[in-house]
């Protein structure tokens, strides 16, 4: 058998990159090095710092348990804190996100309201939000929720707009052949059809809620962070440690929970 | 609400009388998409008790032409008319009410997957005055049910009632939706190929289902196809589309197998 040759050159590996490139690649250089420059990095400071670290560490074991009652306790309210602002915001991402998405926004206006609203419920950070419900709600769980139901709205109708409009345009055009309105339309198809993505979106805002919870009490609003907070600035590492591995508990027992009730969710579907 | 429904119906009986027997008339019907000049001027008509076959090539806008009737697409120019009323100049709500009226089987089933067959079949009733008890099986009137099963019954699906409609085949979903069409009680029903993903025996059985409405309950109905033995068996008139117009209309005996042969070739082609 003859061997194959081909007839025209071998193109290089490698092509030879363009000026445009390489003044891209060097913006992008000079922009990690100011980066760096702002940050404040300094290697002295790591390691001078590092036996510091080796000491908390040390300090933080054996974890002590003493005051575990009260920890539980404010664990409980967390989970409480998160679940139920997690509600509040599903519900309330529900007709929003109607409004957010293309296909079943009733008008032009009320959908670039609702996205700009979202946004906002997005962008600006759980932290904001708590300090924003501590000085009118007042310092306590409720601020919490309140928080935590705001963030699910930034994040949920959002996901839940983006599985509405994923729906199909067929069964949609079907449904209108039949005489349906917009109302029957959004709830004969596209909230069923979407349900696996709201289903989906939900349990991870329970998760990313419980995972925020753990921390609105450094502000006030509730929760187990608060006594995190007082453990560390006491300078009492081991309390910190049963707190931080109870948190650890609770986060991963979520996660485990959500992701279980998620594959059984997702495949029962006929009604 | 059952009682409002009848006397919908007995008043457009009524009212088809008047206008008479005409289910549907296009006259002068152009559509055209960008460039795309799909429709130029499409004129005719199709009785109560007649059946009407639609031919054409693919891309001859068969399946434009019916989206046209009910305005699932607007028409650029040319006048319809559904049960005597100029479908044109409906409000949304009389359209709405109009298109109650009649089945429309699409070229893709269009179901609403992740729901039962039933729940597909009752959806049929939506444009009907039940409001939200037409949106699932679950909270339909026991009276819609009953019909909506002797509808699947009568296609060959009753095992299949509770099934998520995604997980029957393409033919079986097309059958639901062949049920949803009947289930309407319509007085015209527009299936745009509605045997093409049919086996051959299911085919047969389904055009003569369409036939056994035509003559029994007087409907209207148009189908395009592209079967000529189901053109020439099963309708009282052939209307032949190509390039935008209206080829030839005829009776099915009056059709002449060469001039078939050709109607099919491409336009200016030798061949
Ligand atoms: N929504 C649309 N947007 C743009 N062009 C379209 C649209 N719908 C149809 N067309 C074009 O209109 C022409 C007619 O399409 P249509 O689906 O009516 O043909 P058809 O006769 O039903 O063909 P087939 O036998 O393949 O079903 C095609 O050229 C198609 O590309
Ligand atoms: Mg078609």
């Amino acid at each position: 058998m003859s061997e194959l040759v081909a007839l025209r050159a071998l193109p290089p590996r490698f092509s030879t990159p363009s000026w445009k490139a390489v003044l891209g690649i060097a913006f992008l250089i000079a922009l990690a090095i100011w980066a760096f420059a702002g940050a404040g990095i300094s290697t002295e400071d790591f390691i001078d710092g590092l036996p510091e670290m080796w000491r908390l560490i040390g300090e933080m074991f054996p974890p002590d348990i003493a005051r575990s009652e009260s920890i539980a306790w404010s664990l409980v309210e967390t989970f409480q804190m998160a679940l139920a602002g997690t509600i509040i915001g599903v519900l309330l991402s529900f007709p929003l996100s109607a409004l957010a998405a293309r296909n079943t926004s009733p008008h032009w206006s009320l959908y670039q309201v609702a996205r700009g609203l979202t946004a906002l419920f997005r962008t600006i950070p759980d932290l904001v939000w708590a300090l924003f419900f501590v000085a009118t709600v007042g310092i306590g769980p409720f601020a919490g929720t309140l928080t935590i139901a705001v963030d699910t709205m930034g994040f949920c109708a959002r996901f839940f707009a983006e599985g509405m409009e994923e729906a199909d345009r067929g069964p949609e055009e079907a449904l209108k052949a039949l005489g349906s309105s917009k109302i029957s339309i959004f709830f004969a198809y596209i909230f069923p059809v979407s349900l696996p993505s709201i289903t989906n979106s939900s349990l991870f805002s329970l998760e990313k809620a419980v995972r925020s919870s753990v921390i609105l009490g450094l502000v006030g609003a509730g929760g187990i962070g608060i006594e995190l907070k007082v453990a560390m600035e006491m300078f009492r590492y081991d309390q910190a440690c049963t707190i931080i591995l109870c948190i650890l508990i609770l986060v991963i027992g979520v996660e485990r929970v959500s992701s279980f009730a998620r594959s059984r969710l997702l495949d029962q579907s006929s009604r | 609400m059952t009682a409002a429904v009848a006397e919908n119906v007995s008043e457009q009986s009524d009212e088809m009388k008047s206008h008479g027997a005409s289910a549907v008339s296009f006259s002068g019907i152009r559509k055209s998409f960008g460039s795309n000049q799909v429709l130029c001027g499409v004129s005719f008509s199709c009785a109560s008790h007649s059946a009407t076959a639609l031919i054409g090539a693919n891309g001859s806008g068969k399946s434009t032409l019916l989206r046209c009737s009910l305005r699932l697409i607007e028409p650029d120019a040319g006048s319809i008319h559904v049960f005597g009323k100029s479908v044109r100049e409906l409000s949304a709500g009389e359209l709405r009410k109009v298109r109650s009226q009649v089945g429309f089987v699409f070229q893709k089933h269009n179901l609403v997957s992740r729901l039962s067959a039933l729940t597909n079949v009752i959806h049929g009733a939506i444009g009907q005055g039940y409001s939200f008890r037409a949106w699932y099986q679950s909270i339909a009137p026991s009276e819609l049910r009953e019909r909506a099963f002797a509808c699947l019954e009568r296609v060959g699906l009753s095992d299949f009632a509770l099934k998520p409609v995604q997980t029957l085949s393409g033919g079986q979903s097309q059958r639901v939706a062949i049920a949803r069409a009947v289930f309407q009680k319509p007085k015209l029903i527009l299936a745009d190929e509605p045997a093409a993903s049919l086996d051959p025996e299911s085919g047969q059985q389904v055009m003569e289902l369409l036939r056994e409405l035509t003559q029994s309950e007087g409907i209207g109905l148009i189908f395009s196809t592209h079967h000529i033995d189901h053109a020439l068996e099963f309708a009282d008139r052939v209307v032949a589309l190509k390039s935008g117009t209206i080829d030839f209309e005829s009776a099915p005996d009056k059709l002449d197998a060469t001039e078939l042969r050709k109607f099919y070739m491409p336009s200016g082609s030798p061949l």
